[in-house]
């Protein structure tokens, strides 16, 4: 108990060393507590699917365990664990993808007429918050998937740009185009919602 | 500049980022960590998203056929081509009574004592090229001679040498010197009856027995005609 309070009291930065070190467990867990429900919530927001988001995570975290070692402390642990996770993510996206042989374009005259279909835009359903939110989701997932990410980490996870160029390896100018291209699309389809 | 963008950029989106900050959090479900450790302990670490990469191996299929239906017909139809249409290819076969060791290593000799003399004569010309041209080109068509002379006298015979005599030359002796008694080089195979059947040189002295005979067929036949006339005087 007492070791598991000083481990608490540590940052993720000083736990994954004392993990390195010691290979101590119960820095393991206590980080796996600290970041599994941010990643969920991050690769649900992602892949929109609830089982496969748990199952994503699971990997990442095994990751983790496996390849410890390949952390180096000049990272945020942070920034490490979220680029794990939004690679497993964008694997099973192209998996999908591929699965479903293009029966969810991206292309933008496609969005045009989601914005059109009259079940995407119902005032009445778009009032009801839990409605509200599931819009919201469903427009997230047809906006391209470079921008979702970039999206997501900004405004939903509340990274900082740096941080999110850490992560994704693309350059800070990349960064702020992919966020305002995908905020501009998620405003096109979610347009008739503000008016409500 | 970029600041202000920023700025405004943040402004235009406000009511979208609000929107998706008041999206409700999702969570782990309750047994995440419990099934988490519980792979762990039992080493347990296939990760689902790689695994079912293979799923999708089927998409590279078409290449591989391609490529390894090009593989084969290229060594199905290379290999008995060659074996079989191409007659410039195919090596000739040596004589059976050239194959013994002895006329093979005879040849072998005869080819390097050539291939030394030619070696000779290129190290002769590389030396002489240093030296005056005249005296270069009274060498060099005096070493031409020796050579063509040694190379007719040393042709390359398909039999052993040694056993053999050249047909032309032995006519020549015969013909300028008289046989006085000293022993003539012999044929190849000469003391071979089983190997040599050779007797076409008999054949006028066949001739002239033939010839005898019908002589002496005549003579009786005159001479039986005499007896029967005096009888009958």
């Amino acid at each position: 108990m007492a070791l598991d309070k000083k481990l608490n009291s540590l940052s993720d930065e000083e736990l994954i060393k004392v993990f390195q070190d010691r290979n101590t467990i119960e820095a393991f867990e206590i980080l796996v507590k600290r970041f599994k429900d941010p990643l969920m919530n991050f690769v649900y927001r992602f892949v929109g699917d609830r089982d496969v988001s748990t199952d994503i995570v699971q990997d990442t975290m095994i990751k983790f365990y496996l390849n410890k070692d390949s952390y180096q402390s000049i990272a945020k642990f942070s920034t490490w664990i979220y680029t794990i996770a939004g690679n497993l993510a964008k694997n099973e996206l192209k998996r999908r993808n591929r699965r479903s042989m293009l029966s969810i374009s991206n292309s933008d005259d496609d969005i045009v007429l989601q914005v059109e279909d009259k079940k995407f835009v119902a005032p009445d359903r778009a009032a009801d918050n839990k409605m509200k939110n599931e819009i919201v989701q469903k427009a997230l997932l047809k906006i391209k998937s470079v921008y979702r990410e970039m999206v997501i980490l900004r405004d939903i996870e509340g990274f900082s740009y740096e941080e999110i160029v850490d992560m994704t390896g693309v350059s800070i100018g990349t960064v702020k185009s992919r966020i305002n291209r995908g905020r501009a699309q998620l405003q096109k389809l979610l347009k008739n919602i503000y008016e409500v | 500049m970029e600041k202000k963008n920023h700025i405004e950029d943040e402004k235009e989106f406000e009511k979208l980022q609000t929107l998706l900050k008041d999206l409700p959090r999702i969570e782990a479900p309750d047994n995440f960590e419990y099934n988490l450790m519980t792979k762990i302990h039992n080493k347990n670490f296939d990760i689902k998203s790689e695994k079912k990469k293979n799923i999708f191996f089927w998409v590279y299929t078409p290449t591989f056929a391609l490529v390894a239906s090009v593989i084969l017909v290229f060594f199905v139809f290379t290999d008995n081509d060659i074996d079989t249409d191409d007659t410039w290819n195919i090596q000739p076969k040596l004589r059976p009574e050239l194959q013994s060791p002895q006329i093979l290593n005879s040849n072998a000799k005869q080819i390097e004592e050539q291939e030394t003399i030619g070696k000779q004569s290129n190290s002769k010309r590389k030396t002489s090229s240093k030296v005056n041209p005249s005296v270069q080109m009274k060498e060099s068509t005096g070493e031409k001679k020796n050579i063509a002379v040694n190379q007719k006298s040393q042709p390359v015979y398909p039999f052993d040498k040694s056993e053999s005599v050249d047909l032309d030359q032995l006519l020549k002796d015969e013909s300028s010197t008289p046989n006085n008694g000293i022993a003539q080089p012999q044929l190849a195979g000469e003391n071979d009856a089983s190997e040599s059947q050779f007797n076409g040189f008999f054949i006028r002295q066949i001739e002239a027995e033939a010839r005898k005979e019908s002589l002496r067929v005549q003579e009786d036949s005159l001479k039986q005609l005499e007896d029967s006339v005096n009888q009958n005087k």
